[in-house]
């Protein structure tokens, strides 16, 4: 019987750090899918070796009361993903730009989807943390609660800004007007 | 709809091909067994008699004949690269660019791969323009963790049977004496070690990295093994890699890995361009200079280059400054890594100040 995340990384933080290699076998599928649904099929092959390299190295962070590792996969991909862009800009732009976020750039392949491009456009709109609590559960089926490990924030946090993500969403494929100024008011109260 | 359930319809990703991620369980490994505690030491290290080494010129007697040395001054950045492709390419395979994944993973099997002990043979060719200088250089390397041998094999320069050998930091040379008789050395010079003009073969292994865009150019038989080329398609990117032999930028990089992903084979050539003048050297035993002080080019086959840096010996007489391009390709082959070798201090070492 295969390991469980928890034990794996126990075991490989105990003298048997091969052990961590049954987490690459059992998601590397979905951390390559995170990372191709925010870049590319290169980004993603490019990437994905250094993802689970950090995710080694950094394995005693791993909650090992959590079921699943994946919320903590995902969370080391974002980080992962996050360098890579900021590299770009600098290798490309030499501008240096910290904190750049990569959503303009990407995803072209999901333009024939009729809907994509009113979708898109108001994924765009939304703040970065908003977005990344979103598609964590609608992408990568993480509950609230495991999207809110991915990104080291409260629970009730995650759930606030799931939200106010799925509203202004909502709204602009609605048609409707929206108040970002009133969706972000109370953005740091959960 | 729902928000949550159209962008789960939009959101579908294609599965990875098997190899990314059989490659990131491969690096994960590689990983993991740099971490897992060392194995137990041979019980009985062979002490290889391989002579390693080193050159003093200084200090070797050698023959009294002039020697004519190009020294070249590195003006207004290095030359154009030239990106000659060496080897041929297989018929039908169609180059494939490897990801830095892969990259990364050849990279970390072989670091862990000569992190311990083997052997290489290191040959080094130098040009001035298109013409190359003498014969290559052949050096045997022995490597027991820092610990390294070098030998020279052959250079048609009469250095062959020199050794260097570098032990706990403390270098050791096996040259001519004032008696004319071999001798090994021990250099006392404060960072004696440091200023070994030989690469260690493994730092050439920085060289695999990502930015030197690495693509497959299929299977190669190698020796009887079977090995994979990959070809460094933007060298240029990897920039000048500071160790001895490839002090100027890199014109072209090519690699063979074997099947563990560990890398058997290393080409890399680099060239520089400014202003240069030709030497005329005279060594002797006392390194006083030459009496003569005419100098003029002397054939291309007795002409040796030096990259810019390396110490001028002693009894130089140079001439004037002229525009010349010049290029160092230096070959790397491992082999035995993981056999027992040991590379000990020499027994009987003279000590003496300033070999190196």
């Amino acid at each position: 019987m295969e390991l469980e995340d928890g034990e794996a990384v126990a075991r490989s933080l105990a003298g048997e750090p091969e052990a961590f290699a049954v987490l690459v076998r059992r998601h590397g599928q979905v951390v390559h899918g995170y990372l191709f649904r925010r870049s590319d099929r290169q980004t993603a092959d490019d990437l994905l070796g250094d993802v689970w390299l950090r995710a080694f190295h950094s394995r005693q962070t791993y909650d090992q009361r959590w079921p699943s590792a994946r919320p903590w996969l995902y969370g080391i991909a974002g980080n992962a993903l996050r360098a890579h862009w900021r590299r770009r800009v600098v290798d490309h732009d030499n501008r240096g730009e910290v904190g750049h976020d990569p959503w303009s750039d990407a995803d072209a392949r999901l333009d024939a989807a009729r809907l994509w491009p009113a979708v898109r456009a108001a994924l765009g709109e939304l703040r970065r943390e908003d977005r990344d609590v979103l598609l964590l559960v609608a992408w990568e089926h993480l509950t609230p609660a495991e999207a809110a490990v991915s990104l080291g924030i409260a629970p009730g946090t995650a759930r606030w800004r799931l939200h106010r993500a799925r509203h202004l969403v909502q709204a602009r494929l609605d048609g409707a007007p929206v108040v970002p100024t009133v969706l972000y008011r109370a953005s740091e109260e959960a | 709809m729902d928000v949550l359930q159209l962008l789960d319809e939009m959101g579908e990703a294609p599965p990875a091909h098997d190899a990314v991620i059989q490659a990131a369980v491969d690096l994960v490994l590689a990983a993991s067994h740099q971490e897992s505690p060392p194995g137990p030491a041979p019980s009985n290290p062979i002490v290889r008699r391989r002579p390693v080494v080193v050159v003093a010129a200084a200090l070797a007697t050698m023959a009294a004949a002039v020697v004519a040395v190009v020294l070249l001054v590195p003006a207004g950045g290095p030359g154009s690269p030239t990106t000659t492709r060496p080897g041929a390419r297989p018929g039908g395979h169609a180059p494939r660019v490897i990801t830095s994944a892969m990259v990364r993973l050849i990279s970390l099997q072989s670091g862990a791969a000569t992190a311990d002990t083997g052997t290489a043979v290191e040959t080094t060719t130098n040009t001035v323009g298109a013409t190359i200088q003498g014969e290559p250089t052949t050096i045997d390397v022995t490597f027991s963790g820092p610990n390294v041998n070098y030998e020279i094999v052959g250079d048609g320069a009469g250095a062959a049977g020199v050794e260097n050998r570098v032990v706990d930091g403390q270098l050791y040379l096996y040259v001519k004496g004032p008696d004319l008789q071999m001798h090994w050395y021990h250099d006392t010079s404060p960072d004696a070690a440091a200023s070994m003009s030989f690469p260690d073969p493994r730092t050439l292994l920085q060289a695999v990295s990502a930015s030197a865009g690495l693509e497959d150019l299929g299977q190669q038989r190698v020796d009887g093994v079977e090995l994979t080329h990959l070809h460094a398609t933007t060298p240029g990117a990897l920039g000048a890699l500071g160790i001895p032999d490839v002090s100027a930028t890199v014109t072209s990089f090519d690699v063979w890995v074997d099947s563990a992903d560990i890398v058997r084979q290393m080409a890399v050539s680099s060239t520089w361009g400014g202003s240069g003048f030709v030497c005329t050297v005279a060594p002797n035993s006392s390194g006083s200079s030459p009496s003569s002080g005419s100098v003029s080019i002397p054939p291309a086959a007795r002409i040796t280059t030096l990259p810019d840096g390396k110490p001028v010996p002693p009894g130089t007489v140079c001439g004037s400054t002229h525009a010349m391009s010049a290029g160092t390709t230096l070959d790397v082959r491992f082999a035995d890594l993981g056999d027992p070798e040991a590379v000990a201090v020499p027994s009987g070492a003279i000590d003496q100040q300033g070999l190196g």
